[in-house]
């Protein structure tokens, strides 16, 4: 019988590095396994979005961690991401992509396109952002 | 984070060698293109089909190339994968590029 394993819980030190690296053994989590090929590209980019935010922005390349935790709703499609960075400022999620030859500020778009909810909130000095990435066709 | 530079005809062709163009190598990639296409002639084909991974910032980092190319060079795009398309798509980044299906599409075009 295969395992039953709904998904795992991940901590990393915000570097490029390591988001690259859990990114990579996402690949192969039984959860997203499950998911059409469609689905399983989103997840991955709005992943990789959403903690290199963290890195960037958050903890502006300086040291620290970011968890990632299956969020509720659909395995493989829903993720909490939590760290302990300084508040998101307001006015950085946006949903407008940039206009013209752009090289930056895709991010956010970007995550807020390929998902259906996204709720940031700020928890015991902790950001915890939640998401649930859309339903392929 | 290596690119293979190819001349072929008029069209030089760059192709990086790894899978992932993404936060971790892009401020890498953005150097290697700046002295890939210094020796460049005016057409110069990134071929994409080995890339199954792009993020943001491995999309800034392709746009970001053009800064670098002299007036009369074009930068062109090729062998999207459909993980690589879509982001291009979203972004509407797919606008700003004439995009090729493959590096054979990008060099008959030459003609």
């Amino acid at each position: 019988m295969p395992c039953a394993r709904r998904s795992e819980r991940h901590v990393i030190a915000a570097d490029p590095a390591a988001v690259r690296g859990l990114l990579q053994r996402l690949e192969s989590d039984p959860a997203l396994a499950r998911l059409t090929a469609e689905e399983r590209d989103c997840t991955l980019l709005v992943l990789a979005e959403a903690l290199n935010n963290v890195v960037e922005h958050g903890y502006a390349g300086g040291a620290g961690w970011i968890g990632l935790l299956p969020g509720r709703g659909p395995a493989g499609r829903a993720w909490r991401i939590v760290d302990a960075a300084g508040p998101v400022p307001r006015g950085a999620v946006r949903a407008a992509m940039p206009a013209g030859a752009a090289e930056g500020g895709f991010g956010w778009p970007l995550i807020l396109a390929l998902t259906e909810r996204v709720r940031m909130r700020r928890q015991r000095g902790m950001n915890v952002l939640s998401l649930c990435v859309r339903a392929g066709d | 984070m290596e690119l293979c530079v190819e001349r072929q005809g008029e069209v030089t062709v760059v192709r990086p060698d790894q899978p992932r163009l993404d936060a971790m190598v892009a401020v890498l990639f953005k150097d290697r293109m700046k002295a890939a296409v210094e020796g460049a002639g005016a057409r110069v084909v990134l071929d994409l089909s080995g890339v199954g991974f792009l993020d943001s910032s491995g999309l800034g980092a392709v746009v970001a190339v053009q800064r670098f190319m002299r007036a009369e060079q074009r930068l062109e795009l090729a062998g999207l994968t459909p993980a690589v398309a879509r982001v291009f798509r979203l972004t509407r980044m797919e606008q700003i590029f004439t995009i090729h299906a493959g590096v054979g599409d990008a060099l008959r075009a030459a003609v």
